[in-house]
């Protein structure tokens, strides 16, 4: 007997019993149950770890999710890098502090040496910035 | 100092083991570090990265984590997110950017504040307890359970071993030697015997074999128990297991040390 059919006869069995179960003990519809060849205890043992399983099956399904939007949005971001890296010291030093100005909770943040960075550095920074900052603009067009 | 750790650690790993329930992870190919990295609204981006082996910058509530492609080894590139993604979730420090070199990651026992407390993090979401702690529970101590749990969970060999020895019944430790001395020592359950940070390599272990330019045996070997431990009272203990394997790249040495009941 297949997994489904086991418990859609005992599911059919529960029904049946507690249809008619107003006046009986808990003791009563389980005696009730067993005589219809259902081991309660280990069926509803199988049933709560299924709905266990598909549970997280369910919430895996949020990766699933994000795997799709991640690999959409790496496409469209791969061109950051290279925007980014002609740019001279002062300009990529603007752009940095533009965004940090923009920032939601900028005055509880520090950012030290910005100045002291390299060209590279500061392009990378600027890059992760500007992701980080899609992201949250994204997000907040999902939630729109 | 033995595995019972302090607050913050355990703090630590209850949010890891937060998130591997609120992504329905129940084997080790669930553990999708990227995929959980951009739920939670942080991107990952593998790039060069001068003088550092990860970064972390913040945006509000999201952040990039950026990988050094520099690291060769796709393992210690996992353990780096998945610490990074560890100063995400406990919100540590005001600063938008977190530069951690490599030396807080892979020496991980000998980092510091939050650093090792980030470590304990990763090391609970990459090797999550409910899916580890069964594996550990081996009769013989030696590489060959650690090396089995490293290939199926994509995490490094030291990792691993810390995480072993923390979970196995048995009495053991682990040891990391460079330069001929013991670099830092990860004691498992009632292991009681004291080994001393930075003494020099006795000529009786395995792992001193290593720094003359010789091979390792494959194989754990019996050793005089005081050529490794520093107790006083050994009492009847003679011997313990040493099973020692050498990293010719970092030059340095793991060991694990067993005594057997």
């Amino acid at each position: 007997m297949s997994e489904e059919k086991r418990y859609l006869e005992m599911l059919d069995a529960l029904t049946e019993s507690l249809g008619s179960s107003e006046d009986q003990s808990l003791e009563e519809v389980t005696e009730e149950l067993i005589a219809e060849g259902i081991d309660v205890d280990a069926s509803i043992s199988r049933l709560m770890q299924t709905v266990g399983k598909c549970t997280k099956a369910a919430r895996r399904q949020a990766l699933d999710r994000a795997r799709e939007e991640r690999l959409r949005t790496e496409q469209r971001s791969s061109a950051l890098a290279i925007e980014f890296a002609n740019l001279s010291k002062a300009r990529l030093l603007k752009m940095i502090r533009e965004i940090m100005s923009a920032m939601p909770d900028a005055l509880s943040l520090s950012f030290r040496d910005l100045e002291s960075k390299s060209d590279e550095d500061l392009a990378s920074i600027l890059e992760d910035l500007e992701l980080a900052k899609q992201l949250a603009v994204e997000e907040q067009s999902h939630d729109e | 100092m033995t595995n019972e750790l302090p607050y913050d650690f355990m703090k630590a790993e209850k949010s890891a083991a937060e998130l591997l329930r609120k992504y329905g992870v129940e084997t080790p190919e669930h553990i999708r570090l990227e995929d959980m990295a951009y739920d939670l609204g942080v991107r990952i981006v593998e790039a060069p990265l001068k003088g550092a082996a990860a970064r972390l910058l913040r945006y509000g509530k999201n952040a990039t984590i950026r990988v050094s492609n520099a690291e060769r080894y796709s393992t210690r590139r996992r353990f780096s997110v998945a610490h990074e993604l560890g100063h995400f979730m406990l919100y540590h420090g005001h600063s938008i950017e977190f530069v951690c070199s490599d030396f807080d990651m892979h020496d991980w026992y000998q980092a510091k504040g939050n650093e090792r407390i980030a470590n304990a993090f990763a090391g609970e979401l990459l090797l999550p307890r409910f899916l580890v702690e069964k594996r550990c529970d081996v009769k013989e101590v030696n590489f060959e359970p650690v090396k089995a749990i490293a290939d199926e969970f994509q995490t490094s060999l030291t990792a691993t071993a810390i995480r072993f020895i923390r979970f196995c019944p048995e009495m053991c430790a682990v040891l990391f030697s460079m330069d001929s001395k013991v670099k830092w020592v990860y004691k498992g359950n009632d292991f009681w015997p004291y080994i001393r940070i930075g003494k020099s390599l006795d000529k009786r272990t395995l792992a001193y074999f290593f720094f003359q330019g010789k091979t390792l045996p494959n194989d754990p070997e019996d050793v005089d128990a005081e050529a490794w431990l520093d107790s006083d009272r050994l009492g009847d203990l003679e011997e313990v297991v040493e099973h020692s394997i050498g990293f010719s790249r970092l030059g340095a040495v793991l060991t694990l040390i067993w005594i057997r009941p």
